[in-house]
């Protein structure tokens, strides 16, 4: 009898993960918690350890493809496996004996949960769970299967906790939100799919068409998810930072000899926490009829990877000093690039920065790290002729793109905290005399 | 309906036309499919109608005047010569099964569904073979729903010839009433039609291998029909099995055996085998098609009812579970509406309903199974004989017992016993499926004096707070 191995609930909200690649073949022996493939969710690799020891009867997908937790992910046959018992003996009991048992068993008793389906493996599943079903009706169930919903994971707000019909609908449109406050489960089935008119573009000339999958849909969906839930403003500005440079410079050594490389991000990084604390509307969240003011400072930091865009998340920017920063920046960076990034990395960013400086860019528009409420986009710090009290002289200027929600924070607010902002990056020392819990 | 010329292919082909495949066409047509049934039944309706729920529900209503008059002399209604003629009665049964039958007939006609009457065999996983009384015909369909439901189960040792071996089938059909009618199998088609025919004058024995009558049922509910088979002078021999020893014109003799090793022999003049029902899923060619069924012949299926192959979708009896006409209804039109693309799935209580003197009926968990199940639990019970609008319908035997979770106060299942319990379960099965609590069923006003009133005061009196039954609170 061949034993399932279901594709495991990964936690965290995540509903499906891509196979990136199978460590096993069918026939193969396979040991307990030994790797059997590789699968891809969110940004991170993951190795799916088997279940239980077995020969692997079949593989159920394919690489490449996306499995749905609760899926049967393989099928095993068990080392030593013997014929069924149980069945051998009912079919020796006399035959009369054996009609009677049925009468009992056949439908009329039949009462498990008021559930049908004895024969069918999905309703078994369903019998075995032996928790009270969702508090919903069955025109709320039907809606939730239309969204792909599964209605565990929805927090009811009618009397007793009862999911109403607006409960499924708000968590079709702010699953992030509603799930927690900082991970991102992604919830394709209910991303509208951009889906071009029938055109047939070979008409026009050569293409050449691939799939959408891994982390280039897996950022597809964020983008497409954040502008479709927030209210986009950027907000751009200059800082000078003759200073900055200086200081990064001059403590390049001093920094080296700790075996860590000084970068600006660090600065950043650091200008942009002890800033937030006094503008809270950008280190929040909107959920619902509901503000959620983050008191902690964990900040998202953009880097490209051959794969694609990878976003890790430093936590508590603010209690860290700028050397502990710039090391752990590219310990996260390194292992992103290495694709060896744990998941949870990826996870509560209460804001977010994107350094384009290294490739090139004055002005950008960023667009939010859902849920963030806002991102800060830094170009490439370039030298120009300023007017300084009436006289022209060269600096070096950083340019700054902040983009905000506007249903949260105005653009007054934006505005102020980019000056304050400018103001740490322009004048460093500042951060030091800001230094410390509040 | 359209008889006539059959047609070569069709987009919906339904195996059936009891409860469960008749509604999956109704229903598939209503959702703009053009619709095949093929029937092995001249008429729609199926074994529930024709030969089933229907005709036995005539016969229990009609007897059940031959009790309820006399005892109505308590409220000084005297009638003499009350008498009821078998053969008039079945008369105006099977007008009734005729009258539905054919209303079914006229909907799916209004449908303009194809109606071939024929037994249809999968030839391969687009195509039946169908034999019709004018020949053999092929049918290409683009998705199929197997509703072919199931038959009477047969015991070797008594082959049924429908004259004094019967089956629920010939039991229903009597043109005269039985003198001593031997019933083999106590579940709930034997008992309903013991009750039938005791009232009728037939001196009735019950014989159940199993330890109790309605194996698995609470004990609470079965208390009242007990007193009522015992009042009736019903005799019941649990954990017995019977032979046939002899059988001439005069009738059957049989042996039985009980679990002791005691024997008995008795005469009767007919004896009805009610040892429960098998799928009809032999002779569909499912094997050509690779669709397997499990070691008891039942079709496996998904929560969209479909079988292992997805545009065949399987419904009712013939997927095992309750086999119950309106678990194959909700089937058929979940089918139907997957079939057309909508996302209707399987996720539901079943009612269960006995009509027994007194009916019986329950859904969701009995207090045994909740407990088995893990669940802290909390009873309400309340009795028809403390409830007003019983009283004055001179029926107040038996009660209604709730199941809740103790925790978040959840209703988990409802049993009844008692008048009109087969309507009232509909209340205690709606509360289920919307997942109330005790506590929004004791906050609904129950209109005064009705039956239903019996199910608030039962939620009550899980808090000690039922009014019209005394109870010491613990404090």
């Amino acid at each position: 009898m061949a034993k399932e191995f279901i594709f495991p609930d990964l936690g965290e909200g995540i509903t499906e993960g891509e196979l990136v690649r199978w460590l096993v073949k069918e026939g193969d022996i396979v040991k307990e918690d030994q790797d059997v493939a590789e699968v891809e969710t969110d940004k991170a690799l993951l190795p799916i350890p088997a279940p239980f020891a077995g020969k692997v009867a079949s593989l159920k997908f394919k690489e490449g493809d996306r499995i749905p937790v609760g899926e049967v992910l393989m099928t095993f046959e068990e080392a030593g496996e013997t014929l069924q018992k149980p069945q051998k003996e009912e079919e020796s009991l006399s035959k009369k004996e054996e009609a009677q048992k049925t009468t009992k068993e056949s439908g009329e008793k039949d009462k498990e949960k008021g559930k049908p389906g004895e024969p069918s493996e999905p309703k078994e599943e369903a019998k075995k769970a032996e928790k009270l079903p969702p508090q919903a009706a069955p025109h709320t169930r039907k809606l939730a299967r239309e969204l792909g919903i599964k209605l565990e994971e929805v927090s009811g707000t009618g009397p007793h906790g009862r999911i109403t019909e607006e409960d499924v609908r708000n968590f079709a449109k702010a699953p992030q939100i509603a799930a927690s406050a900082a991970p991102v489960p992604l919830r394709t089935q209910t991303t509208p799919s951009t889906t071009l008119p029938q055109e047939d573009f070979a008409q026009y000339g050569v293409i050449e068409k691939a799939p959408l999958k891994g982390i280039r849909r897996t950022i597809s969906e964020h983008m497409r998810n954040a502008e479709a839930q927030t209210v986009m403003v950027t907000h751009m500005d200059e800082a000078i930072v003759d200073k900055l440079m200086q200081l990064k410079k001059s403590k390049a050594e001093f920094a080296q000899a700790k075996g860590v490389k000084l970068t600006l991000l660090p600065f950043l990084l650091k200008a942009c926490s002890t800033a937030l604390k006094d503008y809270p509307s950008l280190n929040a969240s909107l959920s619902g009829d509901e503000i959620i003011y983050k008191k902690y400072y964990h900040f998202g930091f953009a880097i490209d990877t051959e794969a694609g865009l990878m976003v890790p998340v430093i936590k508590n920017v603010d209690k860290k000093s700028i050397l502990n920063l710039a090391s752990e920046l590219s310990e996260l960076s390194k292992q992103a690039r290495e694709r060896s990034i744990a998941r949870e990395a990826f996870q509560g960013h209460s804001f977010t920065i994107t350094n384009i400086g290294s490739i090139g860019g004055k002005a950008f528009t960023p667009i939010i790290h859902y849920p963030d409420s806002a991102i800060l986009g830094v170009g490439r710090s370039y030298e120009k002729a300023i007017v300084e009290k009436g006289k022209v002289r060269a600096a070096w200027v950083m340019p700054l793109c902040l983009t905000f929600d506007h249903r949260v924070s105005d653009g007054a607010t934006a505005a102020r905290f980019t000056n304050q902002v400018i103001q740490y990056l322009q004048d460093p020392d500042l951060l030091l005399l800001e230094e410390g819990e509040d | 309906m359209v008889v006539g010329n059959l047609p070569e292919s069709t987009e919906v082909a339904i195996l059936g036309a009891g409860p469960g495949g008749y509604v999956a066409a109704i229903r598939a047509a209503q959702l703009g499919k053009e619709v095949t049934v093929i029937s092995k039944d001249a008429e729609p309706g199926g074994v529930c109608l024709l030969r089933g729920c229907i005709p036995s529900k005539a016969l229990i209503e009609a007897t059940r005047y031959l009790e309820k008059i006399p005892e109505a002399a308590v409220m000084g209604l005297h009638v003499e010569g009350l008498r009821l003629e078998i053969k008039e009665l079945q008369d105006w049964k099977a007008q009734v099964v005729q009258k539905l039958s054919s209303g079914v007939k006229q909907l799916l006609k209004n449908y303009k569904i194809q109606w071939i009457q024929g037994e249809a065999e999968f030839t391969d996983t687009h195509s039946l073979k169908i034999a019709t009384p004018e020949g053999e015909k092929t049918l290409k369909f683009q998705q199929a729903i197997i509703a072919t439901g199931s038959r009477v189960r047969k015991l070797p040792e008594f082959p049924m010839d429908g004259k004094q071996i019967l089956s629920s089938r010939e039991a229903l059909n009597l043109r005269e009433v039985p003198k001593h009618l031997l019933v083999i199998g106590g579940g709930y088609i034997g008992l309903e039609l013991a009750g039938v025919y005791r009232k009728l004058g037939s001196q009735i024995t019950i014989v159940e291998s199993m330890d109790q009558l309605m194996p698995g049922l609470d004990k609470d509910l079965l208390r009242p029909l007990l007193k009522k088979l015992k009042a009736q002078e019903i005799a019941i021999h649990l954990n017995t099995t019977a032979k046939l020893v002899q059988q001439d014109k005069s009738g059957v003799k049989i042996s039985a055996k009980n679990k002791e090793g005691e024997t008995w022999e008795g005469d009767f003049s007919h004896v009805l085998v009610s040892i429960g029902r098998v799928p009809n899923s032999e002779n569909l060619g499912l094997e050509k098609i690779n669709i397997k069924i499990n070691e008891r012949g039942f079709i496996p299926i998904n929560e969209f009812c479909q079988t292992s192959q997805k545009h065949i979708y399987a419904i009712g009896d013939v997927v095992g579970g309750m086999m119950l006409a309106h678990k194959a209804s909700r089937e058929g039109k979940i089918a139907a509406a997957h079939i057309c693309g909508e996302q209707d799935a399987w996720d539901n209580f079943v009612p269960a309903v006995v009509f027994t003197d007194p009916e019986i009926a329950y859904v969701g968990l009995q207090e045994s199974e909740a407990k088995a199940k893990g669940f802290e639990t909390k009873i309400g019970l309340f009795p028809f004989a403390a409830l007003g609008r019983a009283l004055t319908m001179n029926e107040t035997e038996g009660m209604i017992k709730v199941v809740t979770e103790e925790k978040t106060g959840r209703l988990l299942g409802v049993q009844m016993v008692g008048p009109h319990v087969s309507d009232l379960i509909a209340e205690a099965t709606l509360a289920l499926e919307m997942g109330t609590t005790a506590e929004d069923l004791s906050h609904t006003i129950h209109a005064h004096p009705t039956l239903p009133e019996a199910l608030e005061e039962a939620v009550e009196s899980i808090e000690g707070m039922s009014i019209h039954r005394f109870q010491k609170r613990s404090k």
